[in-house]
């Protein structure tokens, strides 16, 4: 087996504490070298002492404050500079011990001092869990199988013809200018047009194609998508046949601090046409959406919220039409369903 | 089923990015710690470290719709933070408290029965270690930054990032008396 000294074996700990990958060889050494070195055990016990300490928490009212000057300040262009904040300091404040969503990635056998064999056991699952796969994988693929366990449970295909569609139709059609540049990309999930793409193609892969005739007359042909090829990124890129690169992002929106994607029931061909209800809801012909939906709340921007009766938030939500132009919906004629992420 | 943090902020920002509010205040709520934490190691006041967080999260806003997902949303913010704290330092707007490691409070067993260490110690420990450590050691338990990650905020290798991370950590355990060696 490999011999490590003390700074050796520390900093093997320090690295694993931050869930970075390690030579397993050298993670070995470590974790047999701790069995007989009371100081780097010593060490070991600091670094998780420390990490339960938490960091100090912003005071209360910061948040805040800082979103009532954002409310006053233009999005873009030179904005006053910052006066001081109203006194709202306290004492240290500390975070709860609960350790930070990021940390929850980490190797956490080092922290509990667990056996080797079942950390390397654990670790593993963290690994495949959180990272090892690419988090553009990983993510995807989470979100991808949510789509599809909602669209099948029903066992009705997207495009499924919906009650009502005669009379929506009409409303639709004289709604469709007004429809924001949607596309749809992932089975069902809905991309608007968030503006022209400037960074070099270096930073983008190809990942597959839409149908759609974008802002022509025309048929409906297949558009490459380009994804970003960084991790953290969930827009796209589509490019367009007179060979301008446009970004589309998701439409999002934000009920009890959890995040909700809208999708559509029926394809999305063209610019102009709305998304409509998921295929497995028939329409409601009620203002307030009785009996397929049942109103449960108020997202972040106090609009309705509604499931199908005894349904959960967590499996998805739907959101009446008559929505603000500024709205996610964008002011869509339909109802609409939105799955978590 | 909820979204790991990347894929959570990538979608808040491009929601964001399209003028959705709820976003933003979203991206604050889940932001502001890290960089309230930053802040106030680096200048060792409270108030300056609302003054200086207020100033990193305006400057967020302003500039959210450059942000082009080449890197993470933390890896992002992490350098606006680092980077307003340095400004305001190189203005003269803001100056950091002195702290000496000998004035750091003693942690909270001195009987060693168990190892606990107040935030409050922490805090001024943190603030009493090399800026460039501080800053790698910020990077990582703060904003949740990989190595990689932070060596491309700080322009340095991600050998060098584990390096002071590293060092910060040994710091720490010997100012806080973690190791019952007697403390700095």
């Amino acid at each position: 087996m490999m011999e490590m000294d003390h700074r050796d074996v520390q900093q093997v700990l320090s690295a694993l504490t931050d869930g970075e990958q390690v030579d397993p060889a050298e993670e070995e050494a470590a974790l047999a070298h701790l069995e007989t070195c009371p100081e780097c055990r010593a060490f070991r016990a600091g670094i998780i002492a420390i990490s339960a300490a938490g960091s100090a928490a912003a005071p209360e009212g910061l948040a805040a404050a800082i979103l009532d000057r954002t409310a006053k300040t233009p999005a873009s262009g030179i904005a006053a500079m910052p006066g001081p904040v109203p006194a709202t300091t306290a004492p240290v404040a500390t975070r709860p011990v609960a350790l930070p969503d990021w940390l929850s990635r980490r190797r956490l056998w080092v922290l509990t001092g667990v056996t080797a064999s079942a950390a390397l056991l654990i670790g593993g699952f963290v690994l495949l869990g959180t990272g090892i796969m690419g988090a553009e994988t990983a993510a995807e693929t989470s979100v991808d199988a949510a789509v599809r366990q909602a669209l099948t449970r029903k066992g009705a295909p997207a495009a499924a013809p919906q009650v009502g569609a005669t009379a929506a139709s009409d409303a639709e059609a004289a709604a469709a200018a007004a429809a924001p540049n949607y596309v749809v990309y992932g089975a069902d999930r809905v991309y608007v047009d968030a503006g022209s793409f400037g960074a070099s193609d270096s930073v983008l892969a190809t990942s597959g194609t839409v149908r759609s005739a974008l802002g022509s007359g025309g048929m409906a042909g297949q558009v490459t998508v380009l994804a970003l090829s960084a991790p953290a990124s969930s827009a796209i890129v589509l490019a367009y046949p007179d060979g301008r690169r446009e970004r589309f992002v998701p439409v999002v929106r934000v009920y009890d601090g959890r995040t909700f994607a809208l999708v559509t029931g029926r394809a999305i061909e063209r610019f102009g046409q709305w998304p409509t209800l998921a295929g497995r809801f028939p329409a409601p012909a009620t203002p307030d959406g009785s009996p397929v939906f049942q109103r449960i709340g108020v997202d972040d921007r106090g609009v309705a919220v509604y499931v199908p009766p005894a349904g959960r938030a967590s499996d998805g939500i739907a959101i009446a039409p008559g929505t603000a132009s500024s709205d996610p919906a964008g002011g869509n004629p339909n109802w609409t369903w939105w799955i978590p992420l | 089923m909820t979204a790991p943090p990347n894929e959570r902020d990538a979608l808040l920002v491009a929601a964001a990015q399209t003028g959705d509010a709820g976003a933003f205040e979203e991206l604050v709520r889940l932001h502001l710690d890290p960089v309230y934490g930053h802040a106030l190691r680096f200048f060792g006041d409270p108030k300056t470290a609302e003054d200086a967080a207020q100033e990193v999260l305006l400057k967020v806003f302003r500039t959210l719709d450059t942000f082009d997902f080449r890197s993470s949303f933390s890896t992002w913010l992490y350098r606006v933070t680092r980077n307003v704290c340095l400004d305001l330092f190189r203005a003269g707007r803001r100056v950091p408290t002195p702290v000496d490691p000998l004035d750091l409070p003693a942690r909270s067993a001195p009987d060693g029965a168990e190892e606990v260490v107040t935030t409050l110690a922490l805090e001024q420990a943190c603030r009493a270690l090399p800026p460039e450590d501080r800053d790698a050691f910020d990077a990582v338990t703060l904003f949740g930054l990989s190595y990689a990650e932070a060596g491309e905020a700080l322009g340095v290798p991600t050998g060098t990032v584990k390096s002071r991370v590293f060092r910060a950590r040994r710091a720490l355990v010997t100012t806080l008396d973690l190791d019952g060696r007697g403390g700095a």
